[in-house]
């Protein structure tokens, strides 16, 4: 079963506002749709094709760094699920990026976050409190993501409650 | 909207916070074309609207809101997004742009101006100014550690204001080192400087690439060479004591055996009736209390000159110890001019601050130097400047340096003395 699957395209879809076809796997267990009697295939030429048919308009550089992050979330993300120490190492690299970073690609909230967003979404859940403290800029940055409008409408916010709990309860008896 | 002319002079931070707000909300937002500093704020018509006479100020389209107070102005052309939608999150936005005022602001400035050349440099008020700095940022770094942008998930008010008041900190005194320790805040900022509206106001703010530096000369320039009332601090006393025994042990030591071929350069001139030897011996073991009027009770003016000697090129002076090892280079290299003449020469600042100046005595009314080629490496370096000795200007430098204390001319304060004896 994979992460970066049929569901998290829908949700992508969904929150650009636009038709994801019919997502399925084909005999090479490549995710692939069909968009205008087109067929697209792979994850991260999927959620691209997505964005900019739901208007969002990428500049060359902006792009490539975004089909890095969606090709690195497709690469591990099956591992990660698989594996929660592996899940850790994943996420500590991805919070390495966010600690000097806004966003995964920069300065601005772009198709890269909303993709990642419901990617690592399950891994995240699964956090103990103790393992989201060591991740706190990956925290920040999913509070942030999904208070953006149009994130959260098919699933709940995360709670992150080790946020509210280092705020609250420093570390210091 | 609000549409309206601000008044301001170019590049004004306080300003900024109107016009990215603006940017945001669309409000339509002109500056005050021909607006000269100091004279259209203090015409008449001006004072009329604006009493304080200050800028920013606002002016609407009909004339009905006029405002100064940039942060005032800076909601007033703000959206309701931006001002934050319900009361709680209107009061902290308030509580972020109070907080810049008084806890950013006059910290950032008193750090930033004397690089700048705007404010006089005092080295402990630096310090001062950057410790505070730092740990207003530090409490910023942690807010902004768990926190995209300052109030709430989005950007508001509170994060314009902060950002145009530390626009100069990271222009001009956050090196990369200093940012390293921020890493939230710099996060913070770097996302703010490349967002759209903020870009088209501020196209481009680069950040401070090293420590700073202080150029004495864009002070001097700015300020017109304003005549410092330097705050004489007496202290270092301590110290002082300690060094005086140190060279008289060294004066103590055997003496070395006299080369009889060389003569005192000194021996052409006459003798006069200051005995330096007594002089010297006086000064060592005696409080500068004694040992000062005993100088001016003694000093025989007809045959003797007193120096006021400054070091041409105070940039280059780097660590303290380098340039007190400069100091007392010299005075090796002058060893045969100890027995006519005495000095204390002091460097004032400290490190990559600092300044070299002293007070000379000898035989002669001319520039000693010349009277032997072995005197000549150093003493162009300085400059040097015959005093009178019956003037209260040479009374008082004379009390100063024999007594270590005072400032140098840019208000630096005595580090360490050396004497030449």
């Amino acid at each position: 079963m994979s992460a970066c699957n049929v569901q998290v395209i829908k949700q992508i879809g969904k929150y650009y506002n636009v038709p994801v076809g019919t997502v399925c796997y084909n005999t090479d267990k490549v995710l692939t749709t069909v968009l205008n009697k087109q067929s697209i295939e792979g994850f991260a030429t999927i959620v691209l094709k997505l964005a900019s048919s739901g208007g969002v308009k990428l500049s060359q550089e902006q792009m490539l760094l975004s089909y890095q992050w969606l090709e690195h979330l497709a690469m591990y993300v099956n591992q990660a699920s698989a594996n929660p120490a592996f899940a850790l190492g994943f996420l500590k690299d991805i919070n390495k990026a966010l600690e000097k970073n806004t966003y995964l690609t920069g300065q601005s909230l772009s198709v890269a976050d909303i993709a990642a967003y419901y990617v690592l979404y399950p891994i995240v859940k699964r956090l103990s409190v103790t393992e989201l403290e060591s991740v706190m800029h990956l925290s920040r940055w999913t509070r942030h993501i999904q208070a953006q409008p149009r994130v959260c409408t098919s699933q709940p916010p995360l709670t992150l409650n080790t946020l509210n709990l280092s705020i609250l309860a420093p570390a210091v008896h | 909207m609000a549409a309206g002319v601000l008044y301001t002079y170019p590049e004004n931070f306080r300003a900024y916070k109107a016009l990215i707000a603006a940017q945001y909300s669309g409000a339509d937002v002109k500056v005050a074309p021909n607006f000269v500093f100091g004279e259209t704020n203090k015409s008449a018509e001006f004072l009329k609207k604006f009493p304080a006479g200050k800028v920013p100020a606002y002016e609407s389209a009909d004339g009905k809101v006029l405002l100064s107070e940039s942060n005032a102005i800076a909601y007033y052309v703000s959206s309701a997004a931006l001002r934050g939608a319900d009361a709680a999150t209107q009061a902290s936005v308030w509580q972020w742009a109070s907080w810049a005022d008084s806890e950013l602001l006059p910290a950032s400035c008193a750090w930033v101006f004397p690089y700048l050349g705007i404010m006089q440099f005092n080295k402990q008020n630096v310090e001062r100014a950057k410790q505070d700095l730092l740990a207003a940022l530090k409490v910023l770094d942690g807010h902004l550690l768990t926190r995209t942008f300052l109030v709430g998930e989005r950007i508001t008010l509170a994060d314009i204001i902060v950002f145009c008041t530390l626009i100069h900190a990271f222009q001009h005194v956050l090196e990369p080192a200093t940012r390293a320790t921020l890493v939230s805040v710099t996060r913070w900022f770097n996302t703010l400087a490349a967002q759209a509206p903020v870009r088209s106001v501020l196209p481009d703010v680069a950040l401070c690439s090293a420590p700073p530096t202080y150029d004495p000369k864009k002070y001097a320039e700015l300020a017109g060479n304003k005549k410092e009332s330097g705050d004489k601090k007496k202290e270092k006393k301590a110290e002082k004591k300690e060094q005086p025994k140190k060279a008289q042990k060294e004066e103590e030591a055997p003496l070395e055996p006299k080369e009889p071929a060389q003569a005192d350069p000194f021996d052409s001139l006459p003798k006069g009736t200051f005995n330096m030897d007594d002089f010297k011996r006086c000064y060592s073991n005696e409080d500068e209390a004694k040992s000062i009027p005993y100088f001016w009770e003694k000093f025989d003016p007809e045959n003797y000159s007193i120096w006021y000697a400054e070091y041409k090129y105070p940039e280059e002076l780097a660590k303290v110890f380098m340039s007190c090892n400069l100091i007392t280079g010299m005075f090796q290299r002058l060893d045969k001019m100890r027995k006519q003449a005495f000095a204390s020469v002091c460097l004032f600042g400290g490190d990559n601050d600092s300044s070299i100046s002293g007070v000379w005595v000898w035989r002669g009314q001319e520039l000693a130097f010349t009277l032997s080629p072995d005197w000549q490496i150093d003493y162009e370096s300085y400059a040097w400047r015959k005093l009178d000795p019956a003037a209260p200007d040479t009374k008082q430098l004379v009390q100063d340096y024999f007594s270590w204390s005072g400032t140098d001319k840019q208000g630096r304060k005595f580090n360490q003395g050396k004497i030449f004896k």
